[in-house]
């Protein structure tokens, strides 16, 4: 049953690996420290589901525990202020990006560098709400991860929202 | 649109209202107002839309967002998990047992509930336990095949000094794990005896500290008992046998990267023989020749690369995967650079030619592609498929004179400062030449259309090649535009040349590696060559030399282009 169970969720390890990986280096984890989350996120499924907690969907399940275990591991190494001070330009800089293909390439390119200008000028916090509201999960769920209202959650994404709308024609 | 007006009802609902109505999360009248107004308000709806637009923005930039991801380490996590299992299970019987002592009944009800316990959790760490030991250790063994293979796709050797003790008996050896290597004299103070035990074990003195060869003695072992013990340095797995002449075997994975560092053979009726690391490095090296390497060239050990036999079909993804590995080993021996190596494909083989004539590099570019199947060295690459690089600085029909030469003696001070200076000025050239014509070989071999029809491993290991090989063009180039500038921007100053300002508005934000490749060399090449033509005596094709203020203004803005678009502006990467 233990055996079932832990090749279904190094099942889920392989599918969902990659996605992660970016979420977490887009957040501001370093590849060691991602990988790290990502196995000790998918150690904790494995002994959720093991002792007979039902999970909707892994994948939402799997970011909010590995948000917290982040959290957990930026206060334990006292960078209290490195989540709301990510480097965020310097790791927009270092992104990769790659645009679809044949003729609108050079448009989307062109949208590309807008967009990129553009998440640039966000705030830290408006940059992970989006990061985790990206990755499907409600704005409910962002505010318990971050222990803020709804209200301030959905302010600051609106406020993005828009941002990225308007600056992302502009720029 | 804010939250006081619309709550007086005197204007629009605020983005974040609307947001949150977006998102199903507003519930009774709040729910009902705000979607009784948008449907009745064109501003409020077309606020929706750029809501909603603005996140698909971000949701596509996220999603094209490349980054190097590396391969995910199922087996590592199975063994984590089977870990936890194992670890885990006793966990809630003690809590029940536990509980189950804390009950209030009389002394002799409570002292047969725990030992009828105790003999449940005994039963169940005898009969139910022995198995997941067995699959652990299995895992474990198999991880630490996985550290093994991947240490030679990286096409490093693990050396190890180690020590075999018996009784007295105690003889250390280096003994290097993962290549080719050469059999070591056998010492004469291992007895006949003592070899046939340690056949018996699975121990091969030139490697016997290897992982596979204790999990093939395990495997060869009809019914064994396994135990796994974790202890501050490793995983020690234990295999018994009873009743065989061999009757215990055991190894130690070390935790940081499942590396063997001891190993023990108990033998009934003899002292145990124990093998334990003393030191170790990773290398890429071949051993010093002081090493006692007598005798022909043997395996290392069982996981040891092989080239298939050459009747063997290969399919393309193999041919691509072989080609790959081999640019990847040249890259990290520098031979993509400074050996200037040709590849191709032809007969279901891998082909390379290089051009080094230092016999170190040789070796280690043969001992680097002969760890790589279906990889052989040809004489030359066939004229049909060449792709010849472009000279440098071919010697053309007319002798010039450098017009900036006084000047920069004048600047250096003297003779040897000058010559210093242009000693540098051609090394650091010829390297950048050499590093960008590599790159731009490789987004020949690889363009955008190629990379999309390769399985996503082999796209993510191009992209990463890739970005190495660009990231050190980026650092050497700056170095080298560096060491100009100082020169360049005073000579230009003395003959009153502007800087050619900043052109980034001329250059693209972000372009495919492979059109960044094919850029940077001609502007390398310009500037190398401008400021050869300024500073050295130089053959040209020219009649009449360009005059010296063209050549500067050349030099600037070649150097200009590549401040800002090399090194500062963005790479994109193929779709992985």
């Amino acid at each position: 049953m233990e055996e079932q169970l832990a090749g279904y969720v190094s099942g889920l390890y392989e599918e969902h690996y990659a996605g992660l990986f970016r979420h977490l280096i887009l957040s501001g984890s370093t590849a060691a420290e991602a990988d790290d989350l990502i196995q000790e996120g998918f150690l904790r499924l494995f002994r959720h589901l093991g002792s007979g907690h039902p999970v909707d969907n892994p994948r939402w399940w799997l970011v909010k525990v590995m948000h917290n275990l982040r959290i957990d591991d930026i206060r334990k190494r006292k960078r209290e202020f490195a989540l709301d001070q990510p480097e965020l330009t310097s790791m927009i800089e270092q992104m990769r990006t790659t645009g679809p293909d044949a003729e609108a390439e050079i448009i989307a390119r062109e949208e590309q560098v807008r967009v990129q200008k553009a998440i640039s000028r966000l705030a830290p916090r408006q940059y992970q709400y989006l990061l985790l509201r990206a990755e499907g999960l409600k704005l409910r769920e962002i505010a318990e991860m971050f222990r803020v209202t709804v209200q301030t959650v959905s302010e600051s994404c609106a406020k993005a929202m828009l941002e990225l709308r308007r600056l992302g024609d502009e720029s | 649109m804010n939250r006081k007006e619309w709550q007086d009802r005197k204007g629009h609902p605020p983005a974040d209202l609307l947001l949150l109505h977006l998102e199903d999360e507003l519930d009774g009248p709040a729910a009902r107002d705000v979607r009784a107004h948008i449907d009745q308000c064109g501003t409020c709806r077309l606020t929706c839309e750029e809501l909603e637009l603005g996140m698909s923005r971000f949701v596509a930039f996220r999603d094209t967002a490349v980054l190097p991801v590396p391969a995910p380490r199922p087996s590592a996590l199975h063994a984590r998990l089977i870990r936890a299992e194992t670890e885990g299970a006793p966990v809630p019987l003690l809590e029940r047992l536990r509980g189950m002592l804390s009950i209030n009944t009389p002394g002799r009800i409570a002292f047969a509930c725990s030992a009828a316990t105790l003999c449940l959790v005994i039963w169940i760490t005898v009969f139910l336990g022995a198995p997941r030991q067995s699959v652990y250790a299995s895992q474990l063994l198999d991880d630490a095949r996985i550290a093994s293979d991947s240490l030679m796709a990286h096409s490093k050797v693990l050396n190890q000094k180690i020590r075999l003790r018996r009784g007295n008996l105690v003889i250390e050896r280096n003994v290097h794990h993962g290549r080719l290597t050469p059999m070591q004299a056998q010492d004469s103070r291992i007895d006949s005896q003592l070899q046939q035990e340690l056949d018996l074990a699975h121990v091969n003195l030139n490697d016997p500290l290897n992982a596979g060869d204790f999990a093939e003695w395990r495997s060869s072992l009809p019914e064994h008992a396994d135990s796994v013990k974790e202890t501050s340095q490793g995983f020690v797995i234990t295999t018994r046998l009873d009743g065989a002449a061999i009757r215990e075997g055991s190894i130690i994975l070390s935790r940081s990267d499942w590396r063997a560092i001891a190993r023990s053979v108990e033998v009934n009726g003899e002292a145990p023989i124990e093998i334990s690391e003393v030191s170790y490095d990773l290398s890429d090296s071949l051993p010093s020749k002081s090493e006692s390497a007598i005798g022909a060239l043997v395996k290392s050990g069982p996981s040891s690369v092989v080239a298939p036999a050459a009747t063997a079909e290969v399919s393309v993804l193999d041919l691509e995967t072989s080609e790959l590995d081999l640019r990847e080993a040249f890259h990290s021996i520098g031979a993509d650079v400074s050996a200037n190596p040709e590849i191709w494909t032809a007969d279901q083989t891998v082909f390379f030619h290089t051009s080094t004539q230092k016999p170190g590099e040789t070796a280690a570019i043969r001992k680097a592609a002969s760890r790589i199947p279906h990889v052989e060295e040809a004489g030359k690459q066939p004229a049909r498929l060449a792709v010849p690089l472009p000279p440098f600085n071919e010697p053309g029909s007319y002798a010039t004179t450098p017009p900036l030469a006084g000047e920069l003696q004048a600047k250096l001070g003297d003779a040897q400062a000058v010559s210093t200076f242009l000693e540098s000025f051609r090394t650091r050239s010829s390297h950048v030449l050499a590093e960008a014509a590599a790159l731009e070989q490789l987004g020949k071999r690889y363009p955008d259309d190629k990379i999309k029809t390769l399985p996503p491993d082999l796209r993510a290991r191009v992209n990463r090649l890739a970005a190495s090989m660009l990231s050190s063009l980026q650092h050497d180039s700056s170095d080298y535009v560096k060491s100009l500038s100082p020169v360049l921007d005073d000579m230009a100053h003395d003959l009153n040349i502007p800087s050619p300002g900043d052109n980034s508005s001329s250059v693209p934000g972000c372009l495919p590696w492979q059109d960044n490749a094919t850029l940077a060399e001609p502007h390398l090449r310009d500037l190398t060559k401008d400021v050869s033509l300024l500073l050295m005596p130089s053959q040209t094709d020219e009649p009449d030399p360009l005059p010296a203020s063209k050549l500067m203004a050349d030099s600037l803005k070649a150097r200009s282009f590549l401040e800002v678009h090399l090194m500062s502006t963005c790479q994109l990467f193929g779709a992985s």
